[in-house]
């Protein structure tokens, strides 16, 4: 063979790639079509696009604006969000299992916008809710990455995450046993259940930003991935400043999945399954799955919330972090015990 | 010219001293073999001079520059290492693991290019992978994983090549071919250093030796020299069997001696 069936061979494989994501992004558009059309008043095709273009009467344009759209949007940021933060966490602890909800990155940004709630500071300013959320994640991060690193084994990451899960939630009923106003606390559990419902542009204008721009340090860490699938002592020597990486890797999800979790409450096991079914059509390269995890990940969510809207027509809506949990936890019991078979 | 200078260096773990004032100068064309026994440092010194961690002490030059001081994404172009245990974590094909040896070419956004393809393409040629290229590398043997592994630190076509026991899952047959191929790519005028454990194999291929004993060089130059009877007793505490065959020395481990390993085991 020649260095010519080489070049051809990386040719096909970029075609597949562009092939993939060009698939993808197209079913995200349809989705984002369904799920702006959906709900207690079914629009049709040309109705939600004349209401998009702002050439639909009156109410019709509220209806979009200011309930479907928000709506939409978060579910597809904060999807995209986690299926990306859990193929970036796979490959930098070079580890299947991980994944925002699972590892308790979810659960200490949710306690950080539990805290902001609880004295007052998201009142005080509006911005402290995300900060608050992000700076949890990121302590989570930083835990689970100096341990992890250590180890490395699969079975350590897993119990380090349920204890900070566990010491998260826990702190987070401790507010709320604390709080003075019942109300108050009936809000923050149902916010904890996760839920794209009821935002509006507000929300989708305090966390999208966050969300973008964790994204793209998430996007920019691909290489280095594929280089740290041979060690951290074959991707230093290919070059990859290790340091760099983590930073990269822990203010990326801090940013894009805190930011998520302050709008939309803990939405779990997203970042677990669309890295999972999609490594392999992208022959397992941690670089090559980022961008369609992103893509999947905001599909399944905002698939999810259709479907939450769809069931909510025969009795009450349910929470997309319970849906999603639903579905995430059985497959996560299948992957243990695949991977917790071959690796320790 | 390629010439990578050790100036007394040392280096230590939380106290215990693994290196102490190592110092030589290598260069291009002949193959060297770093040798001794278990816990010697042979693998700490093969990743000092690859700037995977910073000496304790002393200074270790790359042409003349040290070698921390170089750019770590220009010192991988100039330094390819392999290091032992053969890790993949996914389960890439055998094609993208070799093109991995790439990485310190690409800008931050180009992608691969014909360069890059004819550098792999030689890689796959040299180190005979070309009929597994499409397998999952999880699925190889040790010996064919190896071989891979060793095209990926080849692709890098770097004018150093520091490789860690290369041959020590191999069968007979693939440890003399990657013996011959690492010999090879020495006298293309490349600066190649590989940490053995098998002192025939040593013998038969480096054109010079270092031996380190307890993270001291002892022992440096040629073969016959270094694996002498007083320094095979001194660093491996064992009885070697020397002899004759075809108008080449060889020697074999024979007896263990009366006192033991001299270096702690680990």
């Amino acid at each position: 063979m020649t260095a010519d069936s080489l070049t051809m061979r990386l040719a096909s494989r970029r075609r597949a790639n562009w092939q993939l994501n060009a698939a993808l992004g197209a079913l995200l558009l349809v989705l984002f079509l369904v799920s702006v059309g959906i709900g207690y008043v079914s629009l049709s095709l040309g109705d939600t696009l004349a209401a998009l273009t702002g050439t639909a009467g009156e109410k019709l344009q509220t209806i979009v604006w200011e309930l479907r759209l928000p709506r939409t949007l978060l579910s597809m940021a904060i999807g995209s969000a986690l299926g990306l933060a859990g193929a970036v966490l796979q490959g930098l602890l070079r580890n299947p299992l991980a994944e925002p909800g699972i590892i308790g990155i979810s659960s200490s940004a949710g306690l950080g916008a539990v805290i902001a709630l609880y004295f007052g500071w998201s009142m005080a300013w509006p911005l402290a809710l995300p900060a608050s959320a992000m700076a949890g994640a990121a302590i989570a991060t930083i835990i689970l990455y100096i341990v992890a690193a250590r180890s490395g084994s699969v079975l350590t990451l897993i119990l380090l995450g349920v204890a900070i899960s566990g010491f998260a939630i826990s702190l987070s009923s401790l507010a709320m046993n604390l709080s003075p106003n019942p109300w108050a606390v009936s809000e923050i559990l149902f916010w904890l259940m996760g839920s794209v419902k009821d935002r509006s542009f507000y929300e989708v204008n305090l966390a999208l930003p966050f969300i973008l721009i964790g994204s793209a340090v998430l996007m920019s860490s691909g290489r280095a991935l594929d280089a740290l699938s041979l060690g951290e002592e074959g991707a230093q020597s290919l070059g990859v400043d290790l340091r760099r990486l983590r930073v990269l890797a822990i203010v990326g999800t801090s940013a894009a999945v805190g930011a998520g979790v302050a709008v939309a409450g803990t939405i779990g096991f997203v970042g677990l399954v669309v890295p999972h079914l999609l490594r392999p059509v992208t022959g397992h390269m941690p670089s090559r799955l980022l961008l369609p995890s992103a893509l999947a990940g905001a599909c399944l969510l905002t698939a999810a919330d259709i479907g939450v809207r769809l069931l909510a027509n025969s009795g009450p809506e349910l929470h997309l972090g319970v849906v999603t949990s639903l579905i995430g936890a059985p497959f996560f019991f299948y992957l243990l015990f695949k991977v917790g078979g071959s690796m320790r | 010219m390629t010439e990578i200078a050790v100036e007394k260096v040392g280096f230590s773990i939380a106290g215990k001293k693994i290196l102490s004032d190592i110092d030589f100068t290598v260069d291009e064309g002949r193959l060297i073999g770093l040798i001794g026994p278990n816990g010697a440092g042979k693998s700490t010194l093969a990743r000092l001079i690859a700037g995977l961690q910073p000496a304790g002490g002393g200074r270790i030059r790359l042409d003349g520059e040290p070698v921390g001081d170089i750019h770590r994404k220009i010192l991988a172009r100039r330094i390819a290492y392999m290091p032992q245990g053969h890790v993949v974590h996914w389960a890439l094909d055998v094609f993208q693991v070799v093109a991995l040896g790439r990485i310190p070419h690409l800008g931050p956004l180009s992608s691969m290019a014909e360069a890059d393809a004819a550098a792999v393409q030689r890689a796959i040629d040299k180190a005979d992978i070309e009929p597994f290229l499409d397998r999952d590398v999880s699925t190889l043997s040790g010996g064919e994983r190896a071989r891979v592994m060793l095209a990926r630190a080849l692709a890098v076509e770097s004018p150093v090549l520091l490789v860690d026991e290369p041959i020590a899952s191999l069968d007979p047959f693939h440890q003399i071919k990657v013996m011959n191929l690492l010999r090879d790519i020495a006298g293309e005028g490349r600066l190649v250093i590989v940490v053995l454990h098998d002192l025939p194999l040593a013998a038969r291929f480096c054109e010079r030796l270092l031996l380190l004993s307890d993270g001291r060089l002892v022992a440096d130059g040629e073969p016959k020299d270094v694996l002498s009877e007083p320094n095979l007793e001194a660093a491996y505490a064992i009885e070697g069997l020397h002899g004759r065959n075809a108008g080449e020395d060889y020697v074999l481990p024979w007896r263990c001696l009366e006192h033991g390993a001299k270096s702690d085991p680990v």
